[in-house]
């Protein structure tokens, strides 16, 4: 029986470092992810000061927008 | 209605970020892909510290006639022009001052601009002559590379760097003009000066003083050791300006690379993304099919050892073997591998869109000056995006 517990557990324990390394894997992704995310930042404030404000102002717009819902109001 | 408004939403939205990447970038190739075509010297004014200074309101330049015997000493608007209302007399201007066969030519132009006298002095003997020429337009303005001077004068006055103003300056030669007043006396003094020839007689300071009468060389002398160090100044002045010059062309070539750039960095990417992620499930497929070929074989070939064992006695009692083992060092490394290539994958994704960043900067930089010097054409770019955007997202 002792044989068929070890084999068990290393079915287990095979289960869990298998997740473990699927685990590390995606953190890697979500790194990828927040680098890109982060190179969208700094475009946008390597931008022309003229259209980063245009850009802060459409984002505003389109919230507000989106928020206040001119169908709503009607 | 709704999806019409999104739709709009969205191209606004391409439409501001190709703008922005257009005017920010892509569009500084566009006039002919090379510097305007400006001489040199217009060039290094504009960048000069010293900024260019009219010295006289240059509405003349004069010829020395024929019969004055300096028919090589034509004065043109290469030539250098200066001038300060002196008290000779008359209220004469100093116009110019040329060297020729080892004489100085001092020329001079009436408070009426209707005379040009010449003062000749001959650096041998120390003779003057005076002499009348006539006159004609001029259209010359100096610029100023450099304003410092040091000069002594008849080994009496120890001047440096005072109230000096530059008459004229090219390539090869500088004229200076430095006004001092000593007791009860104005000095004026000219420097003309070839900075690249230590040999050259070119280097001359010549000085009138307040109550100099024409023909008297009142303390004059040739002073042939202008400053090795001023002349180290002037040099390293010229070339910090033809260094500029090369840097710019150097930005200038750099931001007519950035589409290719941008585009082999784009077309780099997206082919590496893509085989990295087709290997990646390719690989992914073959091992997971690997993996579970050789566990399942060994799984039964444990339980068909067991079985053996226990009811038929008829098989040594089966060793316990982790039939996992392999196979988790396959998938860790497997995996640890992925890491690896996702981390190198982040690294060079990262410093090829730096690289788009800092071009991208370098062309906002641009645009951002240009806007700066003209900050009602901003305001207005600025109120007609904005206002368009708000516009089409609001609606009327």
């Amino acid at each position: 029986m002792i044989l068929i517990w070890w084999y068990i557990s290393d079915f287990f324990s095979f289960i869990f470092d298998t997740v473990s390394s699927i685990i590390g894997w995606i953190v890697s992704i979500i790194g990828l992810i927040t680098s890109c995310v982060g190179f969208l930042g700094n475009l946008f404030l390597a931008l022309p000061t003229i259209f980063k404000v245009s850009l802060i102002a459409l984002v505003a717009v389109s919230v507000i927008y989106k928020l206040l819902g001119r169908e709503g109001q009607d | 209605m709704q999806t019409i408004k999104k739709v709009i939403l969205v191209l606004i939205c391409l439409f501001v970020l190709l703008t922005s990447f257009v005017f920010s970038g892509a569009a500084l190739q566009l006039p002919g892909g090379e510097l305007p075509d400006m001489p040199y010297e217009d060039m290094l004014a504009m960048f000069d510290p010293y900024a260019v200074t009219p010295l006289i309101e240059a509405q003349y330049a004069f010829y020395p006639s024929n019969d004055f015997g300096f028919n090589d000493l034509i004065l043109t608007s290469n030539e250098f022009i200066f001038a300060e209302n002196l008290p000779f007399g008359s209220n004469t201007a100093v116009v110019s001052c040329k060297q020729f066969n080892g004489a100085v030519c001092l020329f001079f132009l009436d408070s009426t601009k209707q005379t040009i006298f010449a003062q000749r002095w001959n650096a041998n003997n120390g003779q003057c002559a005076v002499e009348i020429l006539s006159y004609s337009p001029i259209y010359r303005i100096a610029y100023s590379p450099w304003t410092g001077l040091a000069v002594s004068f008849g080994g009496q006055i120890g001047l440096t760097n005072q109230g000096v103003t530059v008459s004229s300056s090219s390539n090869t030669n500088t004229t200076y003009h430095y006004a001092y007043t000593f007791g009860p006396y104005d000095y004026y003094f000219t420097v003309s000066d070839n900075f690249f020839d230590n040999s050259s007689l070119t280097k001359i300071v010549d000085g009138y003083g307040y109550d100099c009468i024409a023909g008297d060389d009142y303390g004059v002398g040739i002073y042939p050791t202008l400053s090795e160090k001023q002349n180290e100044l002037i040099k390293e002045g010229n070339e910090t300006s033809k260094n500029i010059f090369n840097t710019l062309g150097n930005v200038w070539d750099s931001i007519k690379e950035l589409p290719s750039l941008i585009a082999d960095s784009i077309k780099g990417f997206f082919t590496s993304l893509g085989d990295r992620i087709s290997g990646f499930f390719s690989s992914i497929g073959d091992r997971i099919s690997g993996f579970f070929g050789s566990l399942g074989d060994r799984i039964s070939g444990f339980f068909e050892s067991l079985k053996n064992y226990l009811l038929y006695f008829n098989d040594t009692k089966p060793e316990h073997v982790n039939p996992f083992s392999d196979i988790l060092t396959d998938v860790k490394t497997f995996f640890n591998d992925q890491i690896s290539d996702v981390g190198d994958f982040k690294n060079s994704l990262s410093s090829t869109l730096n690289n788009v960043v800092t071009y991208i900067e370098t062309g906002s930089g641009v645009v951002n000056t240009f806007l700066t010097a003209v900050p009602m054409l901003s305001a207005f770019i600025t109120f007609f995006v904005v206002f368009c955007i708000v516009r089409k997202v609001i609606g009327r």
